[in-house]
């Protein structure tokens, strides 16, 4: 029975090897140098996307008309 | 628990983490500990999350790599990419299967960008095979092979073969969560591992 539900694909992974163990100490630092540079990014983009809108947010609706008589 | 009182039991416990009944963390499941890691992209609980996977995901580089030191930095480059990549994982699979497969889209490209070669070049063209694919390689007959020879045979085939049989037969992932995981359709999927599973044994037989 036991012959019967053996994989071999399985068996490959039965022997695992140990992690390095100064790994951890690696890739936490890695993330987070890497939520610092997203969380920095956020900001920044957010910061210019708020100034984007409000610079094109005018509300002022001959300033349409003005700009289509200038380039005619 | 408070932070307070959780701090005090870190500092009464010599700066070792909690035991693992103390921890509530424990308890949850995969998916759980990912969305909350995702809500506030929390680097602790993304530590605990290493600690469950960082085994697994560790040997799996180590079987495309072959030299630990090449297995250490593609799982650190894993774990970097993968905290950055987690808010795409939407849960139409298990956490594990998508990190797995995850894993070994990160291993293939390394081992096609390292030979400098690209997916297709060790492949065979279709035509010429075709008349091999005509023969479907069952389950069973697959799982009648020998691990030591099947670990051979697995190392001669292109790693994108390798990586879709190791997550159908080792990781246990279905042919619905294939096809999400791979962003094609279910006859899409199941064409590949045919031809997958033909290539793999032929290469099996070739060694014996």
């Amino acid at each position: 029975m036991a012959e019967e539900n053996r994989n071999p694909f399985e068996e490959l992974d039965a022997r695992l090897r140990e992690v390095p163990p100064g790994m951890r100490k690696k890739v936490m630092h890695d993330v987070a140098v890497a939520k610092l540079i997203l969380e920095m990014a956020y900001l920044v983009t957010a910061n210019f996307g708020s100034m984007f809108s409000g610079l094109f947010r005018t509300g002022e609706p001959d300033f349409t008309d003005n700009s289509t008589n200038q380039t005619t | 628990m408070t932070f307070l009182k959780k701090l005090f039991l870190i500092l009464v416990n010599g700066g070792k983490p909690l035991p693992e009944h103390n921890d509530p963390t424990a308890k949850w499941t995969d998916e759980e500990l990912v969305a909350r890691i995702v809500e506030k992209r929390d680097t602790d609980l993304f530590g605990k999350l290493y600690d469950r996977f960082v085994k697994r995901v560790y040997n799996k580089c180590y079987g495309f790599s072959r030299s630990e030191a090449e297995a250490e930095d593609l799982t650190q480059d894993v774990f970097l990419m993968l905290f950055i990549k987690l808010p795409s994982f939407k849960g139409k699979s298990k956490f594990s299967t998508w990190l797995y497969s995850f894993t070994y889209n990160f291993c293939v490209n390394y081992v096609n960008r390292n030979k400098g070669r690209k997916m297709s070049d060790k492949s065979v063209q279709v035509d010429q095979e075709e008349y091999r694919l005509t023969e479907e390689v069952p389950d069973e007959q697959l799982l009648e092979l020998k691990a030591q020879r099947l670990a051979e045979a697995m190392e001669e085939i292109a790693p994108e073969d390798k990586s879709l049989l190791l997550l159908k037969y080792q990781d246990g992932a279905s042919i619905k969560e294939l096809t999400e995981l791979l962003e094609i359709g279910e006859s899409a999927v199941k064409m590949r591992l045919k031809r997958a599973k033909a290539k793999l044994v032929e290469q099996y037989n070739t060694l014996g």
